[in-house]
């Protein structure tokens, strides 16, 4: 019951701390699927992997924003 | 029963390289994390991977497997994004550096007081396992059903497949020592780009994307990740020195 409660634990903890990450990071992919089935660029991988960096980048600096001291 | 050798060594060589990003994986878990999660993970995955074979043998060709990459993909992406977020606070000094020790000691006195031998387990690490070694696993079958049932030579193949994931392990157990003689947070740091790695090179596959290299495409995924995460670091430490020079100047 204990292992339960710990995975169940980590599981809500993933999804309630960085919810708005996870959802992003989903919707990314998500926006990729679409792209990939309406187009047949060489470059969307390029594309995938960078908006990916990026995402990282802008939610990395997120947690500085309410940093006072 | 005629062995065809070729058989052997196609099959081994073509799992070879999906048991080492498979492993990689693995080692990942074992380094942040530890042995429990990264075997109960690994376990898992082996027995649903043995079910679905008994289940469905040869028609497991017919599976889709690109919304398979797509699915495990973007999960092994949220968990190594994540990770590797949390690497990148740790270095830029955001957020405390991990002590082993302190976590060790809070961790044993937590079991000393609830009087129990059962470690905590971390849903995350056991996943991650789980799902770099079903995703390889599943490529794996379907290398020894294409190059073994095609000559009706699947035993050998399944051989092959065999040997090239006990070298892989051997191999990575080797290389486990000297992995550990880097500093924690370091070691965090490329394993949270590892991951992140893989996942976005399954999701993809699972796309298919024609990545430039083919699998060897993950050297440059992991670069350009290794650029974007130092490039925060600095850009964090920057802004926060700014912001400690301008409130110094205000008082």
């Amino acid at each position: 019951m204990k292992v339960l409660a710990n995975i169940c634990n980590e599981a809500i903890g993933l999804l309630v701390d960085d919810w708005i990450y996870a959802a992003t990071i989903v919707a990314w992919i998500l926006l990729m699927v679409l792209v990939t089935k309406a187009f047949r660029w060489d470059a969307v991988g390029g594309i995938f992997v960078l908006g990916s960096c990026l995402i990282l980048i802008w939610f990395s600096f997120q947690k500085i924003r309410n940093i006072k001291n | 029963m005629h062995i065809d050798w070729t058989v052997v060594l196609a099959s081994g060589l073509a799992s070879f390289v999906e048991f080492v990003e498979a492993f990689t994986i693995v080692l990942a878990v074992i380094i942040v994390r530890g042995w429990k999660e990264a075997i109960i993970g690994s376990i898992a995955a082996v027995a649903l991977l043995a079910i679905l074979v008994i289940a469905l043998g040869p028609s497991l060709t017919t599976l889709n497997t690109e919304a398979f990459k797509i699915i495990i993909g973007t999960l092994i992406m949220l968990f190594g994004l994540r990770w590797l977020r949390k690497a990148i606070l740790r270095a830029s000094g955001v957020i405390a550096k991990h002590d082993e020790e302190k976590a060790f000691e809070k961790e044993k006195a937590l079991l000393e007081s609830t009087g129990t031998r059962t470690a905590s387990l971390e849903f995350g690490s056991v996943a991650v396992a789980f799902n770099g070694v079903l995703i390889e696993g599943v490529e794996v079958i379907f290398i020894v059903l294409a190059i073994g049932s095609a000559r009706g030579q699947i035993v050998p193949a399944s051989f092959g497949a065999a040997i090239a994931g006990l070298m892989v392990i051997v191999i990575g157990l080797i290389a486990k020592g000297p992995l550990t003689k880097i500093p924690e947070n370091l070691l965090k740091f490329i394993v949270g780009i590892l991951v992140s790695t893989f996942g976005t090179f399954w999701v993809g596959e699972g796309l298919q994307i024609h990545w430039f290299g083919g699998d060897f495409s993950t050297l440059l995924i992991a670069a350009c990740y290794l650029v974007a995460a130092i490039l925060t670091v600095f850009l964090i430490r920057a802004t926060l020195a700014k912001r400690l020079i301008s409130q110094g100047a205000s008082n």
